[in-house]
């Protein structure tokens, strides 16, 4: 039985299969296009659980953390310690120039030299009005020379040509007293003319100092300026335009290294020798400061158990407490004695053996068994 | 090549809807999908054509039954069914009629052999009956059983290919990798999706086609006897009639 190419009602199987795997295939082309693409995968967090009492007492690092980078080589510790951030750029900014304060300023650079001094600034100090007062009282006193100076020469004058006259007048009956006279006047003039040039260069002189002076006071009023507000100075550093210099580190990720802790992992614990030794030399001090209250005289007593906060030097960093004590009216008397004793101790002296496993013995339970008085 | 490049340029490059794996499949691999996808029609062909057969049949058995032992007389049916060309019940009823006629027609009266005959014929018919049920049913079971190997051949070799290319690119980034790998494993799944349905059709139609033979069986058994015991009938009469008429 051939597969027949024409649609044959009692044997229609070509067709309908033909048919119905060309929807078939329809179906799954515009079904099966798009392809389911993976969510994205959460990385899982590794989770330790560890109790308070681990937790109080680990000093553990990260087992596979890196090593710490060594610090750079020093040989001996730096006069200026330079503590920089991690992105600071190894390049230093130079600092703004600044003006030695005995330097001289030029009137061109300086707003404030540029101010002529005579309208004298508000802001004048004393020393500068000292200066002041004082080339002004050496001006007057030169004036005051010149014109003397000059009042003598008048005089001088007057009398030269009053004694002319007089010689004239009185004629030539004394020559010799003429010659006198006129000797004597000459004389005088030649000793006004002498003063009054020595006069003259003293005026000189003091002028100059004055003006030495004035130039001196006006440099160091300068400097003064100069050395409190610089304003060239704050230009030039405002003017700067460079960037900062550090933006902070970056990387992929933020470094979270854990430091490498120490070897053992968790603090030291006492030995349970070294926890006897230690209980023992605290109630031998116990025992010390125990006095036995008269109800435990005599017959059995029920040891308690008391809790004792020691300080890391031995005293108490907290009262102690009674953890367990017999049922007894007399159990309770020997407990409550116990704690009074310690209280009285106060301070216990631990050996210094005991110091690095201080963690272990900051809270201990010591059971407390009353000597026999 | 830059492995990045090649990361990006990987989901460009492949297409991953149905005529994406196949266009970008080798040329065998293209040829074992091609070829998988025609068995696939061919098989549901087949399973199409057999359940509508075979329920025609048991129908056609049903009705045959019904009007065979309604005490309609054989010779009637006979005279209906002759002259058309009869299948199943009716087909083995009309061999073993036939051969009785023939038992009769002639000159010389054979009723000797007549029940071995008829039984001969019967076994013949049941046997074309049955074989034509058969027909076509081999291919269901050829094709569910070479069905994967098929589709496997396709998927070693676009795997082959696969690992040929990423040898030639020296990148193994699972972008690269993946796209061959999925249209190598569509030869598989065109294999699968041929092979399964085949595999329960052929079961299902196989024993379908015992339950139709031994219902033929069943008839022709009884109806053996019956003629058998017409036969027997006849001869003891016939024996008599002669004498008598002698």
């Amino acid at each position: 039985m051939a597969l027949t190419w024409k649609f044959n009602t009692s044997e229609p199987g070509f067709w309908v299969s033909g048919v119905a795997h060309a929807a078939l295939l329809a179906a799954a082309m515009v079904g099966l296009s798009s392809v389911a693409e993976f969510p994205e995968a959460q990385e899982g967090i590794p989770v330790e659980v560890i109790t308070d009492a681990q937790l109080s007492q680990i000093t553990r690092g990260e087992t596979n953390a890196k090593a710490p980078q060594p610090k750079p080589r020093a040989e001996r510790v730096a006069d200026k310690a330079e503590l920089k951030d991690p992105g600071e750029d190894k390049r230093d900014a130079p600092a703004p120039p600044k003006r030695p304060a005995e330097m001289k300023v030029a009137d061109k650079e300086e707003p404030v030299a540029a101010q002529p001094p005579p309208p004298a600034p508000p802001t004048r100090s004393q020393e500068d009005k000292a200066a002041e007062a004082k080339a002004e009282a050496e001006k007057k006193m030169i004036e005051k020379a010149e014109a003397e100076a000059i009042e003598k020469a008048k005089a001088a004058e007057k009398a030269k040509v009053e004694a002319e006259a007089k010689a004239k007048t009185e004629a030539e009956a004394k020559a010799k007293a003429e010659a006198e006279a006129k000797k004597i006047a000459e004389a005088k003039a030649k000793a006004e003319a002498e003063a009054k040039a020595k006069a003259e260069a003293e005026a000189k002189k003091l002028a100059e100092a004055k003006v030495k002076e004035e130039a001196e006071a006006k440099a160091r009023k300068e400097a003064q300026v100069a050395k409190k507000l610089d304003m060239g100075d704050l230009k030039q550093f405002l003017d700067t335009k460079d960037k900062h210099q550090s933006t902070g580190s970056t990387g992929a990720e933020v470094q979270k290294t854990a430091s490498l802790g120490t070897a053992t992992g968790s603090a030291a614990k006492l030995t349970p020798s070294l926890r006897d030794a230690l209980i023992g030399l605290l109630v031998s001090q116990i025992e010390r400061c125990y006095s036995a209250p008269i109800a435990a005289s005599g017959g059995q007593v029920t040891a308690p158990i008391l809790d004792i906060r020691l300080n890391q030097d031995g005293s108490l960093s907290t009262d102690p407490r009674i953890l367990q004590a017999g049922s007894t009216s007399t159990d309770r008397a020997v407990a409550d004695a116990a704690v009074r004793a310690i209280r009285k101790c106060r301070q216990f002296e631990i050996p210094a053996k005991f110091v690095p496993y201080y963690a272990d013995w900051k809270v201990l339970n010591v059971q407390f068994d009353p000597p026999l008085s | 090549m830059n492995p990045a490049d090649v990361a990006q340029a990987a989901p460009v490059a492949h297409d991953l809807s149905l005529l994406g794996l196949f266009w970008q499949a080798h040329f065998v691999v293209k040829l074992v999908m091609i070829g998988l996808l025609a068995a696939s029609v061919w098989c549901w062909a087949i399973i199409v054509d057999k359940t509508l057969l075979y329920s025609r049949t048991k129908r056609a058995m049903d009705r045959f039954e019904d009007v065979f032992w309604s005490g309609q007389s054989l010779e009637e049916l006979f005279r209906n069914l002759q002259s058309r060309p009869a299948t199943g019940l009716a087909a083995v009823f009309v061999a073993a009629m036939r051969e009785w006629k023939r038992s009769f027609e002639g000159s010389g009266r054979s009723f000797q052999t007549l029940p071995q005959r008829i039984d001969k014929v019967l076994d013949v018919t049941i046997q074309r009956e049955v074989e034509r049920l058969n027909a076509r049913l081999t291919v269901l079971a050829s094709i569910g059983s070479a069905g994967p190997y098929i589709g496997l051949f396709g998927t070693v070799v676009g795997i082959m290919n696969s690992f040929t290319s990423i040898a030639a690119s020296k990148n193994t980034s699972l972008a690269v990798v993946a796209p061959g790998i999925a249209e190598a494993l569509f030869a598989t799944a065109i294999g699968l999706f041929a092979a399964i349905p085949a595999v329960l059709a052929y079961n299902k139609l196989n024993s379908e086609v015992g339950k139709l033979q031994s219902r033929l069986e069943g008839f022709a058994d009884e109806f053996s006897a019956i003629l058998s015991r017409q036969v027997d009938e006849r001869i003891g009469h016939a024996g008599r009639s002669p004498a008598n008429a002698a």
